[in-house]
């Protein structure tokens, strides 16, 4: 029978043009915002005048360039980090040491090339000459920020596994290290008494000594280049990857995502940014004392995150500048103002209150306001994408075969999958006894049985989610037998979840573009640097994932850029299928894909996924469904209690009187 | 059986619900008597959901009136309409999986003074779900699907209720399992307990139901006894066809 492969390929993008004005609008919209923004903040210095201000605005940028830093960890990563005044310090330290007094060990031979590079000077002394550190600030800043990321990534990796509160209280306790490390290493950092004497920085021989301008223009340039980098990774592969991460970490993991390695790289960038911070910060104050890395230090940036919108680069912003000028100017002002009216009426109570001294009461009034009235943030982290622009090419979208990796002959030799003797325990329970399946290139297996019996177990041990105690795994060739999950999905197996996990809070598309993870190759600079061949590869992730959507319900289409959470319960089972096909496997496994459908849309749903086969794509389906076992399986595999009790052709399977017993029942069995 | 035509347990009258703007149910009326069993379908985005979720309070009415035993329900909050004696066994089953089996069922006895009806009613559901008992002090995320529907059931049945509200039953569960929740909801309406269930299992629901009512895009278009709906040919192509067998 020649049947059509029913809505699978070609499907319509009409519409997705249509949109394209409104978005330029806004997109001119907030170009146009940003410019107001970046031409007041140059100005401000030249209109205001007033150094205390200047001051007070160039340490508001101080803490904007600190969210920003936590936001990469808290925010994107999902990381809950109490202790991030920890890479500040390390930032300050490690310039206040390379550009002081602190340090004068005796001179030697062994300085002389440090002396040809300007790191370092000859100095005279009664006692003998020693050697003065005077590292140039320019230099410093990417270098803290380099030792600071690499501590990030230090503290970082004990905290891999854990989540949460755990995450919290370790990452609260190396915030509380490191400021009694300093106190505590006097001969370095001069312990309680902090370092003096820091060298201003110079530029092109002009020392900007204590002038607060110079400051806030190297403070505003600092911060514009983290806004700028921080909103290229956020909507590039990593910064999905990070929220995927934040949003459900297996999977993230079944997608493909590092996770280890992309955690570890949030809290290093993340540190990295406060170090650099840290370098101005110690530079403009000419001093640092352990004292101004304590965790009221770590809290203040956090309740600055959190005010502005949590995972959103201009909220942060905004959040940080203004929380750090409520502290610095208004309060200060407010004050007067309230001193003015105690005079006025004579109150003495009003005339000597001090706003100031009870900014934490302030600020903390502030964030229940905020917490209950707009919980997501001054600014919040919306989430819209730029639809691909698929109506300016030529020709139709690409079709699915070219999408879907292709078993190669090799593949077809042997079989695809071959899972044996797997057994998988849970402490003393036994969930897979010796387990074998083979699933040659191409065909549909499905895997029923009663609820418990261990096939969702089956695809966890697959897909490295659980550890197989015994058996093997082969997949095209290779042994993937207790490979993470991100390992198996770039040997080409894919697989959605019984209880849908997608990353709820993104949209659809982005959801779809996880599942290009293992397919890019765009990194850390790429994503920074955007060039063109990042460019390139970003715009065909996206044309790709529209292709997958496209596939699985056309309807999808036009809300690509929704929330999956306001999707239905089989839009959302759809969406998952596209973001598992969206890695371009060989091998999809589905577990009950048609579970909360009603009769048309399983019936829609077995033909797409028959549509699929037919394209090369090799399919193991666990369903309760009967009707769509038999109607879509090569064969069948019946486990009850963690042992396989039946293999066959659906028709086989059907009649085994075990299996009737254990599963299919009288009814089902004769219907 | 009498036949007279009592107060109904149930009864919406012209209830139309909004999702923001998006309309959902416009004018839908329906009417369960005590003692029935009366079965919802219709195809996703029709408004089953819905028409749970505006049963228990969780969604509002915008228009129409909701009575249970003769009283408007319409504007009374969700634990006020649990206290009254109407229970949900929701979609997916939502157990607490970090509490017991057994804290999951005194959940579902949160609303009632504690005492000897609690026993008996956990001995009720003991009786239903020998397996429940066996599984008691363990942690109810810890269970299989099944278990899982039987803990959710019986958690429902310990508020008590007059009226068991159960969205979509057989969710998932093996073929046998099925059979036997379905075994469980009719013994459950012979103790006297009146059951509205929204179903994708067309069938089996229309077998075990004594009547049935058919949404579509939000709308009641088609209700009647459920022997009826079943030899209906609309309806069988709709619900109960699927793909066939070949």
């Amino acid at each position: 029978m020649a049947e059509p492969e029913t809505g699978l390929v070609g499907g319509s993008f009409a519409g997705t043009g249509a949109t394209r004005v409104g978005w330029f609008g806004a997109a001119l919209r907030s170009r146009l915002v940003v410019a107001a923004i970046t031409v007041a903040a140059v100005l401000f210095p030249i209109i205001v005048r007033n150094d205390g201000h200047i001051d007070a605005a160039a340490n508001a940028l101080t803490f904007a360039a600190l969210a920003l830093g936590l936001n990469i960890v808290v925010g994107l990563a999902g990381l809950l980090d109490l202790g991030y005044a920890a890479f500040f310090a390390i930032g300050a330290y490690a310039y206040g040491i390379a550009a002081s007094w602190q340090l004068a060990p005796e001179w030697s031979t062994f300085w002389e090339p440090f002396e040809w590079l300007g790191l370092v000077s000859r100095f005279h002394e009664t006692t003998g000459d020693v050697v003065h550190f005077q590292v140039s600030f320019w230099l410093m800043m990417p270098i803290s920020a380099a030792l600071a990321a690499f501590f990030g990534a230090l503290f970082g990796a004990p905290t891999l596994r854990l989540r949460g509160d755990y995450l919290a209280i370790v990452t609260l306790g190396f915030g509380e290290i490191v400021p009694i490390v300093v106190r505590n290493t006097p001969t370095v950092t001069n312990g309680a008494m902090g370092l003096n004497g820091v060298a201003a920085p110079q530029l092109f021989g002009w020392n900007f000594s204590v002038d607060a301008t110079p400051y806030y223009y190297v403070g505003l340039a600092l911060v514009a280049f983290l806004i700028v980098t921080s909103q290229r990774l956020k909507s590039s592969r990593i910064g999905r990857a990070w929220m995927a991460i934040r949003e459900d970490e297996v999977a993230a993991a079944a997608m493909g995502v590092n996770r280890t390695k992309l955690k570890l790289m949030a809290f290093a960038t993340g540190a990295a940014f406060a170090g650099a911070t840290g370098t101005l910060f110690v530079a403009k104050l000419q001093t640092a004392t352990p004292d101004m890395f304590g965790f009221p230090v770590s809290v203040m940036i956090l309740v600055m995150v959190v005010f502005g919108g949590i995972g959103s680069v201009w909220g942060v912003v905004v959040g940080a500048v203004f929380l750090a000028l409520v502290q610095s100017v208004f309060l200060r002002s407010l004050t007067d103002a309230v001193h003015w009216v105690g005079n006025l009426v004579h109150s003495g109570w009003l005339q000597r209150a001090d706003l100031a001294t009870s900014t934490e009461l302030i600020f903390g009034v502030i964030l229940v306001v905020m917490m209950l009235y707009r919980r997501e943030g001054l600014i919040p982290a919306t989430r819209r994408v730029p639809r691909a622009t698929l109506d300016g090419q030529a020709g139709s979208p690409p079709g699915l075969g070219q999408l879907i990796g292709q078993a190669t002959a090799a593949d077809r030799a042997a079989p695809l999958l071959d899972i044996s003797d797997l057994t998988v325990r849970f402490g003393g329970l036994v969930a897979l006894r010796s387990v074998s399946l083979a699933v040659p290139a191409g065909s549909i297996v499905a895997v029923i049985g009663p609820n418990g019996s261990g096939k969702s177990t089956l695809f966890n041990a697959v897909t490295g989610l659980v550890t197989a105690q015994e058996g093997r795994v082969r997949f095209a060739g290779a042994d993937i037998t207790g490979l993470p999950p991100h390992r198996v999905l770039e040997h080409g197996i894919a697989r959605t979840f019984q209880n849908i996990r997608l990353f709820p809070n993104l949209t659809v598309l982005e959801n779809i573009l996880i599942g290009t993870h293992a397919r890019l190759g765009t990194g850390m600079v790429g994503a920074m640097l955007r060039m063109p061949a990042n460019r390139r590869e970003e715009e065909m992730a996206r044309e790709h994932a529209l292709a997958f959507l496209a596939a699985l319900g056309p309807g999808l289409l036009s809300r690509a850029d929704h929330v999956v959470s306001s999707l239905s319960y089989a839009d959302r089972r759809r969406v998952e299928i596209a973001r598992a096909l969206a890695s371009r496997p060989k091998l999809l496994l589905l577990d009950e894909p048609a579970a909360g459908m009603d009769p048309a849309e399983t019936l829609a749903l077995g033909e797409q996924i028959r549509g699929l086969n037919r394209l090369g794509l090799a399919i193991v389906l666990i369903e309760h469904k009967l009707d769509v076992v038999v109607s879509l399986a090569d064969s069948v595999a019946v486990l009850d209690h963690g042992e396989k009790i039946a293999e066959g052709t659906p028709d086989e399977v059907r009649r085994n009187e075990e299996v009737i017993r254990a599963y299919l029942g009288r009814s089902a069995a004769i219907g | 059986m009498a036949e007279a035509p009592g107060a109904p347990l149930l009864e919406f009258r012209g209830v139309d619900t909004h999702y923001g703007d998006l309309p959902v149910l416009k004018s839908v009326d329906y009417r369960i008597d005590p003692g029935e069993i009366v079965c919802l379908l219709g195809s996703n985005g029709a408004g089953k959901s819905t028409t749970m979720n505006t049963i228990m309070g969780v969604v509002l009415p915008s228009r129409g009136d909701i009575l249970f035993e003769g009283k408007s329900i319409a504007r009374v909050s969700v634990a006020e309409r649990v206290r009254r004696g109407i229970a949900p066994v929701l979609e997916a089953r939502r157990l607490f999986p970090r509490m017991t089996v057994y804290e999951n069922l005194e959940m579902g006895a949160f609303t009632r003074r504690r005492g000897p009806e609690f026993e008996q009613d956990l001995e009720r559901v003991f009786g239903l779900f020998p397996r429940v008992k066996e599984r008691l002090g363990q942690l109810s995320g810890t269970l299989s699907g099944g278990e899982q529907q039987m803990v959710a059931i019986g958690r429902a049945l310990m508020a008590h209720p007059k009226l068991l509200c159960m969205d979509e039953p057989s969710m998932g569960l093996s073929p046998v399992l099925v059979e036997q929740v379905f075994d469980i909801i009719q013994t459950i309406n012979r103790q006297g307990t009146t059951i509205f269930m929204v179903e994708q299992n067309a069938n089996m629901a229309l077998a075990i139901a004594q009547r049935a009512y058919v949404l579509q895009t939000g709308q009641v278009v088609l209700s009647g006894p459920a022997a009826e709906l079943r030899q209906n040919p609309t309806i069988r192509d709709a619900y109960l066809g699927g793909i066939k067998v070949q």
